[in-house]
């Protein structure tokens, strides 16, 4: 299957004052489409950093960075901030919904910006990617009305708003309990099988039961986790 | 912002439903208040000098006396006549009279045999003087027996038209034709009793011939004007004097008050000492102007901290959402126009409170202080631009700061900005 992600040579270093600290060295990793992929490592190992790197948040010091056949290095920042737009979808551990914003205006969010859909489509877009994770009855309900599984769902919702080839999720499951981990993993596991590349950073073992592909980052570098 | 604008309704929303914008809110909506009020009194002040200078007879006139030579004339000769009249000759000089019979009045007045009211003031009237006549005719300074009033006339004392019971205000255009009774003293001094005594009690007839826009003057509601000869010839039996030679000044109309310098020292050339008929209380407007400009001064400043206080804790508290909206694919220019369309609605909701406010205490004024008001010279009158102005300040000084602490945020990536690197 073609390549969806080619990250060749990626080197990440973090300045600081007179010294500097390499957290990523050489790194080569590539992602499909309809796999869930799953990266693993003790704390501080850099796995927050390379989903960043990955997901366009943050950029590398060196290496090469291949998006679809497109060299993403390149890009300006608008150009960037496009590309995540098309072709991301972010899950974060603290859900980072906005807290003013009902369910499905947070699901909306993502939309506002993109030309393709029509304003009158947003809502009905959105309820019923909440139907999706199961939030069908939590529509009109802000986020302080919401268990941690809830929001997470509904941060699942936004990450799909504009139909994205990639699904990025750092610690989904960080802040939720064993039962709403299994739910958020089925949710992905699923999402997978429909055809998005599912990129989970995780340290919780459960994650291993789902991945397709298991990577574990140590002392700087990756490596490919065969079971 | 073109993308984002036709969801403005949710951003509305999303304004209105965070609690902390309402301390902002109130606190934009005193400063706006402020503001607008500063920049109304300083208009209705502009205003109030300007309408004076152009409406306000006093404002024309200037107060003239002969110089060294003439005056010596005089003492020499008590019947030395200065030939005052030949001011008339002087460009732009429209009336020329002895100030001491600038006006005269009527007491105990009786209109059309059905209003009795407390007393009239006649001013002395000429072609030059009469302002514009409204309804009826004017007369000629040598006419007898005749009255131009003010078409809204209030017989119960020297009163303007926002201090007294609109109920007790005569519609004088009803009654040109009418006459008005009233009388007055002709009192001397009395020498043995060293005080001032009525000798005898003086009853006129007068016929109003016309009436003139009482608004359009700084007169108030019950100030006629008579034929100047007549005026002069009651006004010399009511004065009291010690029966020594001595003359007055004479009070110089000029058609324009643009005018005035010039005729002054067309006068001042010939040697006549000149002085304006109204001195402005410099110290009071120094001090009314100081207050009005501190007052401008502070809502600016404090518009400046507010604004400055208030975006930068909110762009703290909402860092994460900056750097989750940047994640979502949102530009920077997107970014900015999202705080910027937020910061609209806040000044929008601000801005109509502090309207509110405005018109609330406009109600208030103009129902118990607009005598006060017109008291200390200002007059009430609403213009566009100070609503405009106060509502241009607090969009550009907030949209500024705005601008500012957004643009230091977005400039780093979304993982610096979620993690509060831009702190």
């Amino acid at each position: 299957m073609k390549k969806l992600i080619e990250l060749k040579q990626i080197k990440k270093e973090y300045k600081m004052k007179n010294k500097s600290l390499l957290v990523l060295e050489n790194l080569d990793l590539s992602f499909e489409k309809g796999k869930f992929y799953a990266i693993m490592g003790h704390s501080g190992s850099g796995k927050s950093t390379l989903i960043n790197i990955i997901g366009l948040l943050d950029s590398a010091t060196y290496g090469e960075y291949s998006l679809d056949g497109q060299n993403v290095f390149a890009l300006s920042e608008n150009e960037l901030a496009r590309l995540r737009r098309d072709k991301m979808g972010f899950i974060f551990q603290d859900y980072f919904l906005d807290e003013y914003f009902k369910a499905y205006e947070n699901v909306m969010y993502p939309m506002l910006i993109n030309e393709n859909i029509p304003k009158n489509e947003m809502r009905g877009k959105a309820i019923k990617l909440l139907a999706k994770v199961d939030l069908e009855d939590r529509v009109d309900h802000f986020p302080k009305e919401m268990s941690g599984g809830e929001k997470q769902r509904v941060a699942i919702a936004r990450a799909l708003a504009n139909d994205p080839d990639i699904i990025i999720a750092d610690e989904p499951t960080g802040n939720l309990d064993k039962t709403n981990e299994k739910k958020i993993f089925n949710l992905l596991k699923k999402l997978s099988e429909d055809g998005k590349c599912i990129i989970v950073v995780s340290h919780s073992d459960e994650v291993k039961k789902y991945a397709d592909k298991l990577y574990e980052l140590d002392d700087k570098h990756v490596i490919e986790v065969k079971r | 912002m073109k993308q984002l604008i036709p969801h403005i309704g949710l951003f509305f929303n999303r304004t209105i439903r965070d609690k902390k914008n309402i301390y902002y809110i109130i606190m934009m909506s005193i400063c706006s208040f402020t503001l607008l009020c500063s920049f109304l009194f300083h208009h209705m002040y502009n205003y109030s000098d300007e309408w004076d200078k152009e409406n306000n007879i006093f404002f024309r006139q200037l107060m003239v006396t002969p110089g060294y030579e003439e005056a010596m004339k005089f003492f020499e000769n008590p019947k030395y006549d200065f030939h005052m009249e030949k001011l008339l000759e002087i460009e732009n000089v429209i009336d020329v009279h002895e100030s001491d019979y600038d006006e005269s009045s009527l007491k105990n007045v009786v209109l059309n045999d059905s209003i009795h009211g407390d007393i009239v003031g006649m001013g002395y009237g000429s072609n030059g003087i009469l302002p514009k006549i409204i309804s009826g005719r004017g007369f000629n300074v040598d006419d007898k027996d005749v009255l131009v009033c003010p078409d809204k006339m209030y017989l119960y004392g020297y009163n303007y038209s926002d201090e007294v019971n609109k109920k007790e205000i005569i519609d004088t255009k009803k009654y040109i034709g009418s006459t008005i009774k009233g009388s007055y003293d002709i009192r001397y001094y009395d020498e043995k009793t060293d005080s001032i005594k009525t000798r005898e009690t003086k009853n006129m007839e007068f016929k109003i011939v016309g009436v003139y826009d009482v608004n359009s003057t700084s007169n108030h509601m019950s100030y006629c004007y008579a034929p100047g000869k007549q005026v002069a010839d009651i006004k010399k039996q009511t004065i009291i004097t010690d029966g020594s030679p001595s003359f007055g000044s004479w009070r110089i109309t000029v058609d324009n008050a643009g005018n005035l310098d010039f005729v002054k020292k067309k006068l001042e050339d010939m040697g006549y000492i000149v002085s304006v008929a109204i001195f402005t209380e410099f110290s009071t407007e120094y001090t009314i102007k100081l207050i009005c400009n501190s007052i401008l001064f502070i809502s600016i400043v404090a518009l400046l901290l507010v604004s400055l206080a208030y975006i930068k804790k909110k762009m703290i508290n909402n860092l994460y959402i900056i750097g989750l909206t940047k994640s979502l694919g949102y530009n920077p220019s997107d970014i900015k126009s999202l705080y910027l369309l937020d910061n609209i609605v806040i000044l929008f909701i601000s801005y109509l409170i502090s309207i509110i406010l405005f018109i609330i205490t406009s109600i208030i004024i103009n129902i118990f202080f607009i005598g006060r008001i017109g008291v200390i010279g200002i007059k009430w009158h609403l213009t566009l631009w100070p609503f405009i102005v106060s509502l241009l300040l607090m969009l550009i000084f907030s949209s500024l700061i705005n601008i500012y602490y957004i643009s230091k945020r977005i400039r780093k990536s979304p993982t610096a900005i979620l993690n509060g690197e831009t702190l």
